[in-house]
């Protein structure tokens, strides 16, 4: 999709990005003169990079009720004003927090200030379907005291298998991942508007071993076979942690590999099948039920760590920077399918 | 530097936010105890115009009776009045020392080895003053320090507390504070944490006094005292063999005739093959284990074996890895036989051991 940037002349003051120096209305009005003019048009205002190199935790969405993709700009302003109606008091707390946490929350973001909310496409390369791009949503926060800002983001994961839902007259649309990276306080008022605006349910996604494990699966398949142009600028090695059930006395035991052979043994498992996909958990269990006969099929993996990125039971991910940005896209799209 | 020994017990540290802290840590318990011995020690009874000094430590103890019930009053009166100049560094050394040996835990201990050559005189000590004269002696070589040990029935606890680059009011952080056990009439001790640059210095001072000709740093390291005590010393009796520690065995073997095999000792091979590697006792606490493998990479339904080895890391973490292991086996996690150097982790004193595939 080409980005004409020539076709909508905007001149600077009318860029949201300084909007903070506008008063409400006539930012109104210049908003609604973008919306008429961009049509289908979205502006890649959030790069993959806001992926790279940071803790996520997961959370699970249900569909989404009548979440329209032309009124991201009309939604990011609501957003920024129910975070600000939170911090002045005006619209009620989340009742299930407690008097004390409420008080806390409010003295807490009384320090700082929404400077702007800006909500779009995040441009991933080589993302499966180009129509159906994850949306990014980006909080800045200044403290009123310093000139410091604080970014945080929330990023929305479209189904890969399911359409749009609006071509059966039913106008609810999927994006099963989220990716939080903010406060727990942030998160929650987030977590409140939306599951109002869109009717919707949004949990923590806790992985189970059986996840982690389809998870490492899919993205040794993806280092290894593909061709990549060079090695890793950094190798870390392949880390697993187990923990046993009913035994208290032993935390967690944690296998260690080095990434080269990691690499050997996905390359003698794919020598011995040749058909059928490799199974490299099989091979690492088998190997170490060998060596120190602990049968750890039977056990629960709660973290893995490759040179990819680790992620843990509890729902927390995060991603390196080792490899170029085209393959983020397959990472995360093997996350989105295991999630649906 | 004084190439003698001075007792510097009865210097002062001068009021400050981190002594309070010291104080203040302690359980009111514990608290009282200490205060109770700082009464029956002369130089260190707070001065006041009464003649009659046996009197007013009576009349003092009292009053400090009576606080017992609020911590803070107890403190305040520590820190406020009767002391109010300061604390000496015995007073901090006996207060530090209580805290610790009351919670070991704390502190991550390694164990250290006192090695002699074949033929060589051992020094040992009987006599705490002593011991504490000649390696106070020897530390004060390298850096001002005090030295304090207190006896306890199983092991010596010594606390050395680094004086470096502090005015002598000034109580020293505590990074440079250091905490020794040492197992009387055995060649061990446990270290807590020291800082690489005053390492050498330390173990310098107890080769010195000990008159060793070398002192290795073991492979062992945990938080639980009590279990590297028991790695450490007993070593060969850990495992089934600690039933003849413990005094479990049976005095007269050969009067008891045994019974022809049954069907239920089958049944009991597994807990007896449990028993046999384990033995029946509590194992010692090994807080982490970690293991390196190089092995060939196998599976199972190829017996092709690859030439070069993989190199791999296994790391147990918990309360009691040696326990869990047992565990594991009873649950079904493990499957017998088990490897020998999972098996024997209680006889081989150490965290960190590398397995490397021989060569036949």
């Amino acid at each position: 999709m080409p980005r004409n940037l020539g076709k909508r002349n905007r001149s600077p003051e009318l860029s949201p990005e300084l909007s903070t120096e506008l008063s409400d209305s006539f930012r109104d009005s210049s908003v609604d003169s973008l919306e008429d003019s961009s049509g289908d048009e979205f502006v890649y205002r959030l790069d993959a990079d806001i992926l790279i190199n940071k803790s996520f935790t997961l959370y699970r969405c249900t569909p989404l009720y009548k979440f329209d993709l032309s009124n991201l700009l009309q939604y990011a302003k609501e957003i920024k004003k129910f975070f600000e109606g939170q911090v002045t008091g005006i619209l009620p707390f989340d009742s299930k927090l407690d008097e004390h946490e409420n008080i806390n929350m409010l003295k807490e973001l009384k320090e700082r200030k929404v400077t702007d909310v800006v909500i779009s496409r995040i441009n991933v390369p080589n993302w499966n379907d180009s129509n159906n791009l994850p949306i990014g949503i980006e909080i800045k926060f200044r403290f009123k005291k310093s000139s410091t800002e604080q970014k945080f983001h929330i990023m929305l994961f479209p189904s890969i298998s399911h359409g749009d839902d609006t071509k059966n007259g039913l106008s609810f649309s999927h994006y099963p991942l989220i990716l939080i990276k903010a406060p727990q306080r942030i998160t929650t008022i987030f977590v409140e508007w939306f599951q109002r605006q869109f009717d919707c349910r949004i949990c923590r996604y806790y992985l189970e071993s059986s996840n982690l494990k389809n998870i490492i699966e899919e993205w040794t398949n993806l280092v290894f076979n593909q061709d990549l142009p060079s090695s890793p600028s950094v190798s870390r090695q392949t880390e697993l942690t187990y923990s046993i059930p009913n035994i208290s006395e032993i935390k967690n035991i944690t296998l260690r590999i080095s990434f080269e052979d990691t690499k050997r043994l996905y390359n003698s498992i794919i020598q011995k099948d040749a058909e059928q996909t490799s199974n490299i958990m099989e091979g690492i269990e088998n190997h170490f039920f060998h060596c120190l006969r602990i049968k750890f099929t039977s056990l629960i993996l709660s973290k893995i760590s490759t040179n990819v990125g680790h992620v843990t039971c509890d729902g927390k991910l995060k991603l390196f920077k080792v490899y170029s940005s085209h393959l983020t896209a397959s990472f995360l799209e093997k996350l989105v399918i295991a999630a649906q | 530097m004084q190439n003698h020994f001075v007792n510097n017990d009865y210097a002062l540290f001068t009021p400050q936010p981190s002594l309070r802290r010291v104080i203040n840590r302690h359980s009111k318990d514990s608290l009282l105890k200490i205060v109770k011995k700082w009464l029956e020690i002369p130089q260190l009874i707070p001065k006041y115009e009464e003649n009659n000094e046996y009197q007013q430590t009576k009349n003092l103890w009292q009053i400090y009776e009576k606080l017992f019930g609020n911590k803070k009053k107890i403190v305040d009166k520590i820190y406020f009045d009767d002391w109010k100049n300061g604390l000496t560094y015995l007073q901090v050394a006996q207060l530090d020392m209580k805290y610790f040996h009351d919670r070991p835990n704390l502190k991550q201990w390694k164990a250290l080895k006192l090695c002699w050559d074949d033929g060589e005189l051992r020094k040992e000590f009987r006599n705490k003053e002593i011991l504490r004269s000649t390696l106070s002696k020897h530390l004060s070589l390298f850096f001002a320090n005090h030295l304090y040990i207190e006896v306890y029935d199983k092991n010596w606890w010594f606390r050395i507390s680094i004086h470096d680059g502090v005015s002598q009011n000034s109580l020293p952080i505590n990074a440079n504070i250091i905490y020794l056990i040492y197992f009387t009439n055995s060649e061990h001790l446990l270290c807590s944490n020291v800082k690489r640059e005053h390492k050498e210095f330390i173990l310098q001072g107890l080769l010195k006094t000990f008159a060793c000709q070398k002192i290795e740093e073991c492979d062992l390291k945990g938080k639980y005292v009590n279990s590297l005590e028991q790695l450490l010393l007993h070593q060969k009796s850990q495992g089934i063999y600690s039933q003849y520690r413990l005094n479990q065995v049976d005095d007269s073997p050969l009067e008891h005739t045994s019974k022809g095999p049954n069907i239920d000792d089958q049944m009991k091979s597994k807990d007896n093959a449990i028993d046999d590697n384990f033995g029946p006792n509590e194992q010692p606490s090994l807080d982490v284990v970690e293991i390196k493998l190089d092995m060939p990479f196998n599976t199972y339904t190829d017996n092709h074996l690859e030439e070069s080895p993989i190199s791999t890391t296994v790391v147990f973490e918990g309360s009691n890895v040696i326990e869990g292991v047992k565990k594991m086996v009873t649950s079904g996690y493990a499957i017998p036989p088990l490897p020998k150097f999972l098996v024997e982790l209680h006889s081989s004193s150490k965290n960190y051991i590398e397995v490397v595939q021989q060569e036949n």
